[in-house]
C-alpha cells in the first residue's frame, strides 16, 4: 500500500457535496476503557472496552452563496444528518473506502468566524452515531 | 415523489438540474425539509391546479 496525501477528498453533508469548501475532516472513534482491575491483577491495571463515542470534525470555508455552505448547514442546526467521506473522489474501493457517518447531530454552527483580513471559516465537531466503512 | 437539484453542486450524486427520488434522498440520509428550505432541491412532480370558486350570479 502506498501512503496518501489528501488532495481531493469527497465530503457530502446532508446529501450535498461540499468537498470544494471543506479543508479538513477528522473521523474519530473512541472506546471507553472500563476498569477490570482486581486484587489478582499483579499490580497492573486492566480494562475492557466499554461504550464507543464517534465524532466527526469538519473545517469549512464559509460561503453564503446559494446552495453553498451556510445555506446547507444553517437549517440543519439541532437536527441529525448524514456525512459521507471518501479519501478521494471517484469510485469506492478497498483503497478508497467510503465512510458513512449517520445521525450526525448538528450541535453548533458559527456562521460568522474571523477577523479583518481573514478568510471566513467554520470548524465544527459533532457527535454522531454509527460509522460504517464500505469498500465496494 | 421526486425533486429537482436546483443547486449548482452535486446532491445525492446528481448533477444540477437532474431529478432525485425520495429513496435516493433517504439513502443519503438527507434532511429533505432542510434541502427544500435552503433552495438546494425543489419539488419537480408537483402540479397544482388552481381552485376555482364558482359562485352563483
Amino acid at each position: 500500500m502506498s501512503r496518501i496525501v489528501l488532495t481531493n477528498m469527497s465530503v457530502t453533508v446532508g446529501a450535498v457535496d461540499l468537498s470544494d469548501h471543506i479543508t479538513s475532516v477528522t473521523i474519530e472513534t473512541t472506546v471507553e476503557a472500563v476498569s477490570t482491575t482486581a486484587m489478582s491483577s499483579a499490580g497492573l491495571t486492566s480494562q475492557i472496552g466499554g461504550l464507543k463515542t464517534n465524532t466527526v470534525t469538519l473545517d469549512f470555508h464559509q460561503d453564503f452563496a446559494a446552495s453553498n455552505v451556510e445555506v446547507t448547514m444553517f437549517p440543519l442546526i439541532g437536527t441529525a444528518t448524514t456525512v459521507l467521506v471518501k479519501p478521494a473522489a471517484g469510485a469506492t474501493a478497498l483503497t478508497n473506502p467510503l465512510y458513512t457517518i449517520s445521525d450526525v447531530l448538528v450541535t453548533s454552527w458559527t456562521p460568522i468566524n474571523g477577523g479583518v483580513g481573514e478568510l471566513s471559516t467554520a470548524s465544527v465537531t459533532y457527535p454522531c452515531g454509527a460509522v460504517v466503512k464500505t469498500i465496494v | 415523489m421526486s425533486y429537482k437539484n436546483t443547486s449548482d453542486r452535486e446532491v445525492c450524486g446528481k448533477k444540477p438540474g437532474e431529478s432525485i427520488t425520495d429513496k435516493e434522498l433517504a439513502d443519503f440520509g438527507a434532511n429533505i425539509d432542510a434541502l427544500v428550505e435552503s433552495g438546494t432541491i425543489s419539488t419537480s412532480s408537483a402540479s397544482f391546479k388552481p381552485v376555482v370558486n364558482e359562485s352563483g350570479a
